[in-house]
């Protein structure tokens, strides 16, 4: 079962198409053939986008986003010397709408989740901005599926699709590997885009598995071990191409600890 | 000039008898040339140079580039050209040092501009399009000249700044980095429950749509002055956002004392440093 991408058929004027995204009700008006109007609580005026006569649908993937992750995990992971173990956590998707037709889409705009936080990863001086992800730990599959049926509201849905209303986040399978002679604590895991992709199975959003190997104190290297698990199937983007995440390895500071600025005084 | 070509050399010889001849004339026609044709020269490369796609961290370095290499083509020129006339060299040298302190006297301001303008460049304290603090002046750098540089203030005002005075003042530049830490002081009553008004103020700053999670906003009592106790409220913003997070946040603080009833002291009561948010009011806050 594949839930991924979701395409609209936006109507002829003067009808008009009212959805459920990320939470919030938004509304799309065709103005003429070129001429899409989007309303939101935000926008209540309108946004007008610009497009050519073959903008007869609206087509929805979820996407990481364009920031790099910074993933808290709610509780701390200690990982015994020279063991390892697995562990799922959640990240919570935005959700990408192109317009178009068939393959041909074009980027409009993105529905980020209600709570939307970021951090500086790295020196206050010439630090990373990420998105702040604070992700439940979970020891198996099963358990993040009734976590976040549990924790999803998606009954005040009353139109479009429940996928596009309270976009499930995507679970991540992270084997933390520890070779040192010293147990090791994981307080937070930098996640670059060009590491992770998206997998669909089972209408369940999964990214490729990664393994954290502990070098050290501070120091981890991250690698992608591929598909979640076999049979799974890369998300595509908006005009159907398949997005797969680089294989290179990376290396990050898992207990790095970002200063306050309490050391310059009041 | 074809004309001038065509003409007959024997008349060019009369004519130019009364001053020497051609042989007498033509160093200093050559002179004439080689000025001429540094100066044109210069101007090309420096047009070269500026029609060069510029990001913003390169635009420096290429104005350096521009002015050195403009320079650099008109001193050669000179040199070549008085050489041509006959003029030695190690004379030139002489005369140059002499001709330096005369003008140290003479244009003793514009000549410590200039080489300030030349610190400038090189130590590079900010480029063009950063957004700086000198003295009361804040605005974005919109040229480095040779002997003043030119600042567009926020009230659209277009400030020159003497190089001298730059390099002599404490410049603050707030474009080399990314994020900025906003500090709120929150003054309560000594009767207020510190502890209770800390912990709304740092769920407040965690909850805040602005703050960064990392660095992690906090929240510190400072001192306790007869007026009330002074609660430091620190959290880190992106630096493109620093002014309206600051104004969301003061805003939000004194909503948040208001739900909750937090005794307020008799002076003052909250301010994001410089400015006063509150005039003095009532001890209630209902």
């Amino acid at each position: 079962m594949f839930t991924w991408p979701i395409t609209i058929e936006l109507p002829e004027p003067p009808d008009t198409q009212s959805l459920v995204i990320q939470g919030a009700c938004v509304k799309f008006v065709r103005e003429s053939a070129h001429l899409l109007r989007f309303e939101n609580e935000e926008h209540s005026d309108g946004i007008l986008i610009g497009g050519s006569s073959q903008t007869e649908t609206a087509r929805f993937v979820p996407s990481l986003g364009d920031l790099p992750l910074l993933l808290f995990p709610r509780q701390r992971l200690l990982c015994p010397a020279e063991h390892d173990f697995d562990v799922f956590l959640t990240l919570p998707l935005c959700v990408l709408m192109g317009v178009g037709l068939e393959v041909h889409y074009t980027r409009v705009m993105e529905f980020w989740p209600p709570r939307f936080s970021r951090a500086l990863y790295g020196p206050l001086e010439s630090g990373t901005i990420c998105r702040a992800v604070h992700s439940g730990v979970y020891h198996s599959l099963e358990s993040v599926s009734a976590a976040s049926a549990m924790d999803e509201d998606t009954a005040e849905v009353s139109q479009g699709s429940p996928y596009l209303s309270a976009p499930p986040p995507a679970i991540l399978s992270l084997k933390v590997v520890n070779r040192t002679r010293k147990p090791l604590e994981v307080s937070k895991i930098m996640l670059p885009l060009e590491l992770l992709s998206l997998y669909e199975h089972e209408g369940e959003l999964l990214t490729n598995k990664l393994e954290m190997r502990l070098m050290g104190e501070y120091e981890a290297q991250l690698t992608s071990l591929g598909e979640p698990m076999p049979g799974t199937k890369p998300l595509r983007d908006l005009n159907g191409e398949p997005v797969i995440a680089a294989v290179r390895p990376m290396l990050f500071m898992h207990s790095y600890k970002q200063r306050t600025g309490l050391e310059f005084g009041f | 000039m074809m004309f001038l070509a065509k003409a007959d050399p024997a008349l060019w010889e009369r004519v130019l008898a009364p001053i020497g001849g051609w042989k007498v004339v033509s160093p200093y026609a050559g002179a004439l040339l080689i000025l001429v044709g540094g100066y044109l020269l210069a101007r090309l490369v420096r047009a070269a140079i500026k029609r060069t796609e510029r990001p913003a961290t390169a635009s420096h370095t290429l104005i350096i580039a521009e002015k050195f290499s403009f320079y650099v083509i008109i001193i050669l020129s000179c040199v070549f050209a008085l050489g041509r006339v006959g003029v030695e060299l190690s004379n030139l040298l002489a005369a140059a040092g002499i001709l330096t302190v005369a003008i140290s006297f003479a244009a003793q301001t514009s000549v410590s501009n200039v080489i300030s303008g030349i610190f400038l460049l090189f130590d590079r304290p900010f480029s063009i399009g950063d957004t700086i603090k000198v003295d009361t002046t804040v605005g974005v750098v919109q040229g480095i000249g040779l002997l003043s540089s030119k600042v567009r203030t926020f009230e659209n005002l277009v400030v020159r700044i003497p190089n001298e005075a730059l390099l002599k003042s404490t410049i603050t530049n707030y474009s080399l980095v990314q994020v900025r830490r906003v500090e709120i002081s929150v003054t309560i009553s000594q009767e207020a429950d510190i502890e209770q008004v800390g912990e709304l103020l740092m769920e407040m700053l965690r909850a805040h749509e602005g703050t960064l999670t990392e660095p992690e906003p906090v929240v510190l009592t400072d001192l306790t002055t007869e007026t009330g106790v002074i609660l430091l409220s620190r959290a880190w913003v992106l630096r493109t956002e620093y002014v309206q997070r600051r104004s969301d946040l003061t805003a939000a603080i004194l909503t948040l004392l208001r739900e909750h009833k937090i005794p307020r002291p008799r002076t003052y009561w909250a301010s994001a440093s410089p400015m006063v948010m509150t005039q003095p009011g009532e001890e209630d806050l209902s």
